[in-house]
Order: structure tokens, then sequence, then C-alpha cells
């Protein structure tokens, strides 16, 4: 049953309570989840469960952002995604895993447990939210994930582990008590099994908030756009994105695109030449808001503490290299060193001219074509061994296809499209600024003429 | 990358271990150099995007709203006293 059933439906709510804590078991044991329990709620989603990435705060329920410097904390407010959550009557029951503030790629990051994907569990979930996605494919019941995407980190997940998952546009979604990655980057978006779910999902969470002023009125209705005809789209392919993917990923894609051209859409080539470019640029800008960011986890009013005892600096040191993993560390390090007096322009200034072009280079596009297709990640989900053994720079290299567009704050939309080593493969369908609708309009009609996918048995 | 490191790890507040700044210095080396593929990228005459979307300041009225109690704002550290959250000395 879809989640979009479930709200119109006569639930027995005592027994699905028990089905889904049935199923939070096996999420568990997969290292997916932190489990709340289900408690329903009034309102027209009918008690519709909905998991949050780690780094979302909901009242009184343990958020830790995947960092051991949080564990234990308890926010005493609702971010403003969880607020409509409740308001509406959906119920909060999990709190997923993800890789530590979102630095990662693979969910390898996470200090309570490595996210195992439920179509191969020697295989990572695509991170950072890892265990969002991995939730999302392998619990049969209705359900809403969201996640929250600074470089790719809604669509690589979903990529890999074969789930729908949404990335709006910058600032459709508030970003009001998120434990921040990057301001000018993060976006919180839904995971689900299908298109019409997650258009559910963005219906619920978006719109305008006092309370981050980067907010916009949002559209609503992202649900009406689903079983529209899509004869006349013009749909761009980017040249660079299918040479840069394995061929076994490239020619999956391929075929769903050739099932739009089926179903009437136009299909042409079109150029992004900032593509290459766009990893680095994300990896000087992402980790030096980053760092400014992580300033306020100092062992002081939340969070890892000790008698705060001697020299402040000493203090905030001692408890900043205790609770802060190696991948944070590392991009704390990058981002102070990008924004230090001396190498500011050379980095930091110079990326943000490089993202201009990038923008612009998207904006050329959308000129010709309504949405773009492409594949969502390189390859399909890796091995979490041989994740472990990579570099940064070939871990960061996961990103590759998804950080342009997060650059761009664009809106991105994965939808499963086939197999390749017997993984999934995600098409990645991206649109212009606020253009959400034409790209799940897009994902609905390939979707439904794909057909059912057919879920691992966990 | 030595004194770098050092110099960065103070002003990050981070307390390293001496086999973390020896992985650091050779990380940052290559990551660095990563980076300096973008100097290639003509750049000249373009506004740098802080954001990506045109953001416009918007004012709002300045209303009193609910605050949290005081229980909720030490809920989450054992270092509160008379109402206030302790740290560590300044001097």
């Amino acid at each position: 049953m879809s989640a979009r059933e479930f709200i119109r439906s006569e639930v027995d709510h005592e027994k699905f309570k028990e089905e889904l804590e049935a199923g939070t078991e096996k999420l568990r044991e997969l290292d997916l989840i932190r489990s709340l329990g289900y408690e329903t709620n009034d309102g027209k989603l009918n008690g519709l469960p909905f998991a949050l990435k780690d780094a979302i705060c909901s009242k009184d329920d343990p958020t830790y952002a995947g960092s051991k410097i949080l564990e234990g904390y308890k926010p005493p407010f609702d971010s403003t995604v969880a607020r409509r959550i409740k308001e509406k009557g959906g119920a909060i029951f999990a709190k997923t895993h993800q890789d530590e503030f979102g630095f990662g790629t693979a969910s390898i990051t996470c200090a309570f447990g490595t996210p195992k994907n439920p179509w191969d569990e020697e295989r990572c979930c695509g991170g950072s939210s890892g265990g969002a996605a991995g939730l999302t494919a392998a619990l049969d019941l209705p359900h809403i994930s969201l996640g929250e995407s600074t470089g790719g980190s809604i669509s690589e997940p979903a990529a890999f582990s074969g789930v729908v998952g949404l990335t709006p546009t910058y600032g459709v979604v508030s970003r009001y008590g998120l434990i921040n990655f990057a301001n000018s980057l993060d976006k919180i978006g839904p995971m689900a099994r299908n298109v019409g779910d997650v258009a559910l999902g963005l219906e619920v969470i978006s719109g305008k908030d006092k309370k981050d002023q980067t907010t916009v009125e949002s559209e609503g209705n992202y649900t009406e756009v689903l079983n529209k005809d899509i004869s006349g789209m013009k749909i761009g392919l980017p040249k660079q994105y299918f040479d840069i993917a394995e061929e076994g990923v490239s020619e999956a894609v391929m075929e769903a695109v050739d099932v739009m051209e089926d179903l009437g859409a136009e299909v042409k080539k079109v150029e992004l030449e900032m593509t290459e470019a766009a990893l680095p640029t994300y990896y000087i800008i992402a980790p030096s808001e980053a760092s400014t960011n992580l300033a306020k986890y100092c062992g002081m009013r939340y969070g890892m503490e000790e008698e705060p005892e001697g020299d402040f600096r000493k203090y905030f040191s001692k408890i900043r290299g205790e609770g802060f993993g190696e991948e944070a560390k590392r991009r704390v390090m990058l981002g102070t060193y990008t924004r230090m007096a001396g190498y500011r322009d050379k980095y930091y200034l110079k990326a943000l001219k490089v993202r201009r072009k990038i923008i612009n280079d998207f904006k050329k596009a959308f000129k010709e074509v309504d949405v773009l297709a492409a594949p969502t990640a390189p390859m399909v989900a890796p091995k979490i061994k041989e994740v472990k053994k990579m570099d940064p720079v070939e871990l960061y290299k996961l990103d590759k296809l998804t950080a342009p567009v997060n650059l761009a704050g664009m809106p991105q939309l994965n939808v499963p499209c086939g197999f390749h080593n017997d993984m999934p493969v995600g098409l990645h369908l991206l649109g212009d600024h606020f253009d959400e609708k034409k790209i799940l309009k897009a994902g609905h009609s390939y979707e439904k003429k794909r057909g059912e996918l057919d879920y691992p048995e966990v | 990358m030595k004194e770098e490191v050092e110099r960065v790890s103070s002003l990050a507040s981070i307390r390293l271990s001496k086999e973390e700044k020896e992985g650091l210095e050779e990380d940052m080396e290559n990551i660095l150099d990563w980076f300096s593929r973008l100097d290639e990228i003509e750049t000249e005459d373009l506004e740098p995007a802080f954001h990506p979307i045109e953001l416009k300041n918007e004012m709002r009225e300045d209303e009193v709203e609910e605050t949290l109690d005081e229980d909720e704002v030490f809920q989450n550290t054992e270092n509160e006293e008379e109402g206030f959250f302790k740290g560590p000395s300044i001097g």
C-alpha cells in the first residue's frame, strides 16, 4: 500500500503499530535506524509513519546527526518539518543513521553503525542519508523517509538503495531545526518507494517559514502532476554525465530514456561543460561553510561535555578532538584552511565564482529543454569493505554527478530504472529552480510504465 | 604542510594525535592539489555565488513569541548553575 492510499484508508492502528514495530527490528539489525516507537496522531495524514534523518530535530527525541559529539542530545523543540508532520497527523517513528553531520557518500562515517544495503548486506546504502534510503528499501509498510542533501545525499543513497528520492529547490523546505552542514547547500527532501509518495511528502513539509528567511512560498499540490501526459516534454541528455558513468549504469539509464521517448517526450543531447569542475568546487564550499557551523560544538550547553575546568581553548580542543570523527576533523581542517587569510581568494572565493559558472551552465541548458535525464551515480553501490579502503578523493568522486545540481540548488529526482551487477541503478531527473512539478511528472510517467519493483525480503 | 596542520588545528580548536596530524598532512596535500584544478577556469567578471538563488532581505514584525522553559534550556547539560551555563575559564 502506498502512503497516499494509507492516508485515505480505514486503518486498524493497533495492528499497524505491531507490524511496524516488528519491521523496525530488522531495520535496527541492518544499522539503518534508531527506533522511537509509533504513536498515532489525529489529522489528515491518518498516522502515516515518517522516519527522520538523524540531523533533523524533533522535540525530546534523540537527535545526533550521526556524531558522537551529539550523543544523548534531545532537542527541546521541533524542526519546522517535524512540526508540520505532527500538525498534519503524521507520526515520527524513527531516526535514521547517516554519515557524521552528512560528511560522506557511503554512510561509513556514522558513529552509531554502518547502514547495510537491503539488496546486498555487504554493500553500502550510499550517503549521507544512507539509513533513510535503506529503511525505505527494507520496510514494506506505508511510510515516508526524510533525508537531507548538501551535495547529493538524497539522490545518491536513493540510487544505491533502489528508492525514489526528491531533493527540492533550495528554499522550498525550511531548514529550521536541521543540524546544519552547509547553509547555502542544505535541502531537506522526502524518500519513498514511489514518485507519488515523495510528491505527497513534499506537500507535507514545504512552504514559507518565518524561522528560515531563505524559504519561499511553496506551490503546494505536487501530487496534482501525477498521471499527466509527458508528450512534447523536452528531455536533455548531458553527454558528460553518460561518459563519466560506468557503461552498465549508462545503459540502464538510456533504456529509461527510451521509455520516456516512447511516451512522447522529445529527447536531445545537451552539453554541461562545467561538470568536471563541480566536484572540487563543492569540496571547497561545503567544508568552508561546515567549519563555521561546527564551531558551536565545544562541550557546552549540549552534546559531549566534561567538568569545564581550565583554559577554554584547552577544554574546547579536547572535547572536539574526542567528539569529532576522522572525516569531520578532515572537513573542519580543510574548511578552516580554505577560508584562512591568504588562501581565501585562491580557494573559497574562486570556488564561489566557479559555482556561478556552473549555475549559468544549467540555466543555458534549461533554455533548450524542460528537464535533464542522467545517471544519478557513476556506479552501483560498492561493497562496504571496498569503500573503507578508498582514499578521501576517491570517495568524494561518488558525488561527481550529484554535486553540480546541488551547487546550483536545483531540484532533482532519483527514480530506480533497472539493475547493473544485480544492484539498482538510478535515473536522475534534474529541473530548473522551482520546477519540481516537471521532474515529478516525468518521473511518475516513467515509473508507471516501468511497473512495480520487487524489493528484497529482509 | 606540517606547519599548516598545526596552525589550522589550533585555529579550529581540535586537538589531534601525532598519527592524526601525519594523516592529515598527506590528505590535505592531496586534496589541496586537487582543488588547484580550478585555477585553470576563467572566472574574471563573475560575481561569487554565495547562494544558489537570489535572496531578498525580508523584514518581519518584531513580535514576542513563546520561548523555552528554563528546564528545557538546560535539559541537555549537567553544567548548569543558578540559571546559567557553566563553562571553562576565559581568563
